[in-house]
């Protein structure tokens, strides 16, 4: 019976490429087969449409909330879809100078902005740089000892050293670091294992005989690494730039651990924590989020296309 | 590599005073990442290290007099602890859902179904968005009055289903694990989705002229190709879970009320390992005590790491 299923189901394929009149059989089981294919799509978009749905959900929760008026909120023993009269009173704490830190840091949202955006642009940028040299010395130039100083490299990556956050308190004590940027800053302007074993891989790409031509002509290493390296192979910095920028903009427990004794040295991410405490208002919890989360989609929304490549070429490769 | 010899030596011979000044330039770039290793991964390490076998009077190392093993005694006879390590075991173990739901919702989205791009594009917003103003937003949702998931609880299944998440400690875990299963599969749909393009699709049409049927022919060939995707994701997935941090502790600090004395949630059921650590080392600065439990994460996080680095070689090399 199999065999003989199979026998038909082949002729048929042949049949579909081949032009034959088709029998009456023939015509209504192929147009059975495309309403079944139609009905197969629809189902496949509606479960696509319905985990869309709930992934978006919380942003509608978040603004709808940080609209209601606290009184219509706490009344209600059941979520407001939409609120009788709409409020902005919960942005005015962040967006303007009308807050209990205002002395301390003006209008929050725009000093937590500046500070997560200074200090993630600055490691961000400068440990992509490094990264980058020493992966071009890796990849491109031979030296004594590069086998033994890579694999020492390497074997870094496998150093879980996110466990050891809270012991490295002492160390950042002892050095006279905490309540202070340092801690946050100057460990991540060293550049990353990671990083520099995936831009190495890409940079093998880059071919020999133009770096030689380049030598010939009289460059040093460092100009050809600025002139030659880090223009052919861009995409893979800026694969890794949008993992470390993201990484940085969202984080939450170094600043937690060295920054949130001082509003001044308030992120992003403190300011919304540390306000909350102040303002224990949902209203005013969902408007900072709504405020926090924005630039970053914005930027996400614009540049998507570098995200998604970025990930799924940075990220097979561990 | 394959030079004619002649050449080659012209070419060293150009080469030969430069050379030294390439090499110095590549040791220069090579040790600067491993520099920053040694001074902000090695010496904390050695310090929390030493600092086990040690009592410390705050975070001041002169203050380190050898105890006997005295700090093992006392945390390893600590049930906070072994409770938290099923805590956070419980908490990584929720990988396997959001990988299901990125298998799930990539095979969807192979199947080239209208609007692919836009869902793309929304499926990866929960994945940027920082834990601060995720954590937030499902607390506002899981409010026991106003929350959207009671609201939409009770409506389906009456007021009995009115659930409390704040305090009911197996609706606490729920909503945790609820809240970063929303977070974590936009990673792995993207992975997923250039696994799924790399599937020859010259495999399929044989398949078909052979009249495999659909399931047979995701079992034969889609999931072997995927198949080292799944590992990796899962893997990073309880990697990245045994540190979970971020989400626990903002709902522990804001969704329950007793955050204050380091307690995780109604019955401490939300101490994920990290917090313990972080509780140690910042509530009771014992640095001695978060050192035991933070090297005891490290070796259970580095023998999962190495599994996973022989197992990834050996299926990419088959």
């Amino acid at each position: 019976m199999k065999a003989f299923k199979s026998i038909v189901g082949s002729s048929e394929s042949i049949h579909d490429l081949s032009p034959r009149v088709a029998s009456y059989k023939e015509v209504k089981e192929r147009r059975s087969r495309r309403t079944t294919g139609i009905i197969g799509k629809i189902v496949v978009f509606a479960l696509l449409l319905l985990y869309a749905v709930c992934l978006m959900l919380p942003f509608y929760v978040l603004f709808v909330t940080s609209i209601t008026p606290y009184q219509e909120l706490m009344g209600s023993m059941s979520f407001i879809w939409w609120p009788e009269e709409v409020t902005w009173d919960a942005f005015t704490p962040f967006i303007s100078t009308d807050n209990i830190l205002a002395d301390d840091i003006g209008i929050p949202i725009l000093h937590g902005f500046f500070n997560t955006l200074w200090s993630t642009l600055l490691t961000t940028i400068v440990s992509l740089f490094v990264s980058g040299l020493a992966a071009y010395s890796y990849s491109k130039i031979r030296f004594r000892g590069k086998e033994a100083l890579f694999m020492f490299q390497l074997a870094t990556m496998m150093i879980p050293m996110a466990t050891m956050t809270v012991p490295s308190l002492i160390w950042y004590e002892t050095l006279g670091w905490t309540h202070s940027w340092f801690p946050v800053i100057i460990p991540g302007l060293f550049g990353g294992a990671t990083t520099i074993f995936f831009l190495r891989s890409y940079m093998s790409s880059v071919p020999n005989e133009t770096l030689e031509a380049a030598k010939i002509d009289g460059l040093g290493s460092f100009r050809i690494f600025l002139r030659i390296v880090l223009p052919q192979t861009i995409p893979a910095f800026i694969a890794q730039f949008i993992f470390a920028f993201v990484g940085g903009y969202n984080n939450y427990m170094g600043p937690l651990l060295y920054l949130s004794d001082n509003p001044q040295n308030y992120t992003l991410q403190l300011v919304v924590t540390e306000l909350r405490t102040f303002y224990n208002q949902p209203g005013q919890v969902c408007a900072s989020c709504l405020i926090a989360l924005i630039p970053l989609i914005i930027v996400y929304i614009i540049f998507q296309r570098f995200f998604i490549e970025g990930i799924s070429v940075g990220g097979g490769r561990e | 590599m394959e030079r004619v010899a002649a050449g080659r030596i012209s070419l060293d011979l150009h080469k030969k005073k430069k050379l030294s000044g390439e090499k110095i330039f590549a040791y220069v770039c090579v040790c600067i990442p491993i520099i920053g290793f040694i001074l902000f991964s090695l010496v904390p390490l050695a310090i929390s290290f030493i600092s086990m076998f040690t009592t410390m009077e705050y975070y001041d190392l002169s203050t380190m007099t050898w105890n006997k093993f005295e700090t093992f005694k006392v945390v390893f006879s600590d049930k906070d602890l072994y409770k938290s390590l099923l805590v956070t075991v419980m908490l990584a173990s929720s990988q396997f859902i959001s990988l299901t739901i990125a298998l799930f919702i990539s095979f969807l989205l192979s199947k080239k179904p209208k609007g692919r791009k836009i869902f793309q594009i929304i499926y990866f917003i929960p994945y940027i968005c920082s834990s601060v103003a995720t954590a937030y937003m499902w607390m506002t949702m899981f409010d026991p009055n106003y929350g959207i998931i009671n609201t939409i609880l009770t409506g389906i299944f009456g007021e009995g289903a009115r659930v409390n998440w704040s305090s009911d400690a197996v609706a606490y875990v729920f909503a945790i694990i609820i809240t970063i299963v929303w977070q974590a599969p936009g990673y792995g749909i993207v992975m997923y989705k250039a696994a799924f393009d790399a599937v020859n699709p010259s495999l399929y049409e044989a398949s078909e002229i052979d009249g495999a049927s659909a399931w047979k022919k995701f079992w034969r060939i889609t999931f072997p190709s995927i198949a080292p995707t799944t590992f990796f994701l899962l893997m990073t997935g309880i990697i990245a879970g045994m540190q979970t941090f971020d989400i626990a502790r903002l709902f522990a600090v804001s969704f329950f009320p007793d955050a204050w004395t380091g307690t995780a949630g109604p019955n401490n059921i939300g101490l994920t390992t990290v917090i313990y650590i972080y509780n140690k080392g910042t509530l009771y600065f014992n640095i001695p005590e978060a050192s035991v439990a933070s090297w005891m994460l490290f070796i259970i996080i580095l023998v999962l790491s190495l599994v996973n680095y022989k197992l990834r070689k050996r299926w990419v090399n088959v």
